[in-house]
């Protein structure tokens, strides 16, 4: 009975999120099924990174309920989300965000630590996956880009979420570059991940399942 | 992961690091001189005031008299006789040696006393034995801080005595260790042996201090002396005075039955009628509070001093904290919880603070000699506590300082990440 497009993974409903004054927020409801690709977009100043963060727990709600993955997440405290986020969710940037004093390989295995422990093994084969294997030991100011977006990927992997988000993965990154970066997208939504990316690449979005449009912080879907 | 990621994040952030650490250090420093400092002064006044346990002088109760030697047991036979913990007679007059005239004066050097009808044992009501108990008393356990250099005198009896010259006198009057010299009094004279040169600090090294019995000879005054020290357990005395001859009768017998000076004293007096008791302890007592207060300003110095350095470190971790902050956001966006992110500042303020502390405590241990030398005259070593309570108290400064500063890093939201620069 239960197979991809079948199990619902997000589902939010009522969402909303302000700031002092401002409303970024306005009752946002949709679903996303397990193993999805949902493309997020809108224009600048939308709410999409203000639903990027909601759905990757790094934020909670003003009100309205957001089950991800079976768990309501509207009311976690910190600690609970970041306990929910550890083994649920796998974060990508646009600012390709890498510990500057820290190499690649250790970038990745520090999220092992923060998981659970470290695995240099794995953390290797995750970067060699990514076509890093031959920068393991650089730092991130040697790194180009492109090379710097993919050992985030392999970061947001290695402890094998059952969510993917990334917010503008993508938007600093040539074209080339941007096609080492979807084809490792690809194959994870092959691999059945669901994959929550927010883009203004329209060309992006025409590989995913399906578009949140959102403008004012309103959802159109 | 956790040394790596400790050691890179203070690897590259060394002037910021550092400038935490020259906190702990200026705190550390001082508070190890002074403990240093305080902890030596005290052991060494401490020693003195122990030794100076000394605490009553005996006269002769008349101008021109003399105290009887044979009298002077009786001392361990009164009410608070174990707290009589020794005494030593002294007969000393000025001699002539080398044709020189030097203080010689005679006490016991480590004597055994008799002392008849000490240890009585009872059956029933009835007194069954009276034993005849001993002590062993004199200078030996009374001025413990007397330093020989050479040979005490011996005891036994012999055709030249021995004596201590003290270290001035001996310079005086070129005198070493195995020289002979005459001493002569009036018409009297006797030769001794300088068995050793004696370093007292006070007026004993620029005299010559020989047997009781051989003063008594030379100056014809058998069986007499002329002061004895007693060092007595004793009982601070309330802070109003006691007047003994107004108090009513239960109320005198409880005072006697104190082990106040005072008290000691007049025991004494009863039944060494030759004597009058005066306490001596006054300077060592004043030398003992001034050094409670010293002490106090020490701590209330070090107390400062580490307030300030946590104070420092606060700040410097703050501003570390805050040029993290991203760093932060993403570390939790990539899964570190709270403590995680506590453990690893509080590790960071541990390294500062065991680094502070040692090179602080290392100036310390120099500043302390330094001031030793220059203000006490005197050769102060480092003290395992006062090393170990200066570390304890760096490593407590530098996480007490991070405290709040840690708390802030622990509250970071993650999505501070996701928003633009
Ligand atoms: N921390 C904040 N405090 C106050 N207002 C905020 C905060 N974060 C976002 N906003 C506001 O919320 C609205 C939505 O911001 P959001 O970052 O979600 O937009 P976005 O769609 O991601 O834009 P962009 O495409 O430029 O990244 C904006 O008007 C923004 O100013
Ligand atoms: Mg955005």
């Amino acid at each position: 009975m239960r197979g991809i497009g079948l199990i619902k993974m997000i589902i939010a409903k009522d969402l909303v999120k302000k700031y002092d004054t401002t409303c970024a927020l306005k009752d946002a409801s949709f679903t996303i099924e397990k193993g999805e690709w949902a493309n997020i977009m809108g224009p600048s100043g939308s709410g999409k990174t203000t639903l990027l963060n909601l759905i990757g727990c790094l934020d909670s709600p003003t009100s309205g309920s957001l089950m991800v993955n079976g768990s309501e997440t509207s009311k976690l405290s910190q600690k609970e989300r970041t306990r929910f986020r550890r083994e649920n969710i796998g974060l990508v940037f646009q600012q390709f965000h890498m510990i500057p004093h820290l190499t690649a390989l250790e970038n990745v295995m520090i999220a092992q630590y923060f998981h659970s422990i470290e695995d240099e093994k794995e953390a290797r084969e995750a970067l060699v996956h990514v076509g890093m294997g031959h920068r393991l030991h650089h730092l991130p100011s040697r790194l180009s880009g492109g090379e710097q977006q993919r050992v985030c990927i392999a970061r947001a992997l290695i402890n094998q979420p059952q969510i993917i988000l990334a917010d503008e993965p993508t938007g600093n990154l040539d074209k080339k570059n941007e096609e080492a970066v979807l084809d490792i997208f690809r194959e994870l939504h092959s691999e059945g991940r669901t994959i929550v990316i927010v883009t203004h690449n329209p060309e992006i979005g025409e590989i995913g399942d399906k578009i949140i449009q959102i403008s004012h912080g309103e959802v159109n879907y | 992961m956790f040394p790596q990621l400790l050691l890179k994040a203070i690897q590259r952030r060394k002037l910021r690091i550092a400038l935490a650490v020259l906190a702990v250090v200026m705190g550390a420093s001082i508070a190890s001189t002074l403990l240093t400092v305080s902890f030596d002064i005290n052991d060494k006044m401490g020693k003195e005031l122990k030794s100076y346990g000394a605490n009553i002088l005996l006269q002769p109760s008349s101008e021109g008299a003399f105290i009887n030697e044979s009298e002077l047991y009786k001392m361990k036979t009164i009410f608070w006789r174990h707290n009589i913990m020794g005494y030593s007679p002294y007969l000393g007059d000025t001699v002539k040696v080398k044709d020189t005239e030097i203080v010689l004066s005679g006490t016991y050097f480590d004597e055994e006393i008799r002392i008849p009808g000490l240890n009585k044992t009872f059956i029933g009501n009835r007194k069954a034995d009276e034993k005849e108990a001993t002590i062993r008393t004199g200078v030996k356990t009374i001025a413990p801080w007397w330093k020989v250099d050479g040979e005490w005198p011996a005891p036994k009896e012999t055709l030249v005595g021995e004596a201590l010259v003290g270290i001035i006198a001996a310079e005086n009057l070129g005198l070493k260790q195995g020289d002979l010299f005459r001493a002569e009094s009036g018409s009297n004279n006797r030769t001794f042996k300088v068995s050793g040169i004696l370093s007292t600090g006070g007026d004993e090294d620029g005299q010559v201090i020989v047997s009781l019995k051989d003063a008594q000879m030379l100056f014809e005054k058998q069986g007499m002396v002329d002061r004895v020290v007693v060092s007595a357990l004793t009982k601070p005395e309330p802070e109003q005075k006691i007047d003994p001859s107004r108090l009513p009768p239960e109320k005198y017998e409880i005072w006697y039955c104190t082990p106040y000076i005072s008290s000691i004293m007049l025991q004494i007096e009863e039944t060494v009628p030759s004597a009058s008791a005066r306490p001596i302890r006054q300077v060592a007592d004043n030398e003992g509070k001034l050094l409670k207060k010293f002490e106090w300003l020490m701590f209330l110095i070090t107390g400062i001093a580490m307030t300030t350095a946590s104070l420092g470190v606060a700040a410097a971790m703050n501003t570390s904290i805050f040029e993290r902050k991203k760093e932060i956001g993403l570390m939790k966006a990539i899964g570190a919880d709270g403590n995680q992110i506590a453990q690893l500042f509080f590790a960071e303020a541990a390294v500062t603070g065991m680094m502070g502390g040692a090179i602080g405590i290392i100036i310390g241990i120099v500043l302390a000699r330094i001031v030793g030398m220059w203000v006490f005259g005197a050769i102060i070593n480092p003290s395992l506590f006062s090393v170990l309570i200066s570390g304890i108290l760096s490593l407590a400064v530098a996480l007490l300082g991070s405290m709040l500063p840690v708390k802030k890093a622990v509250e970071i939201e993650p999505s501070v990440i996701l928003r633009g620069d």
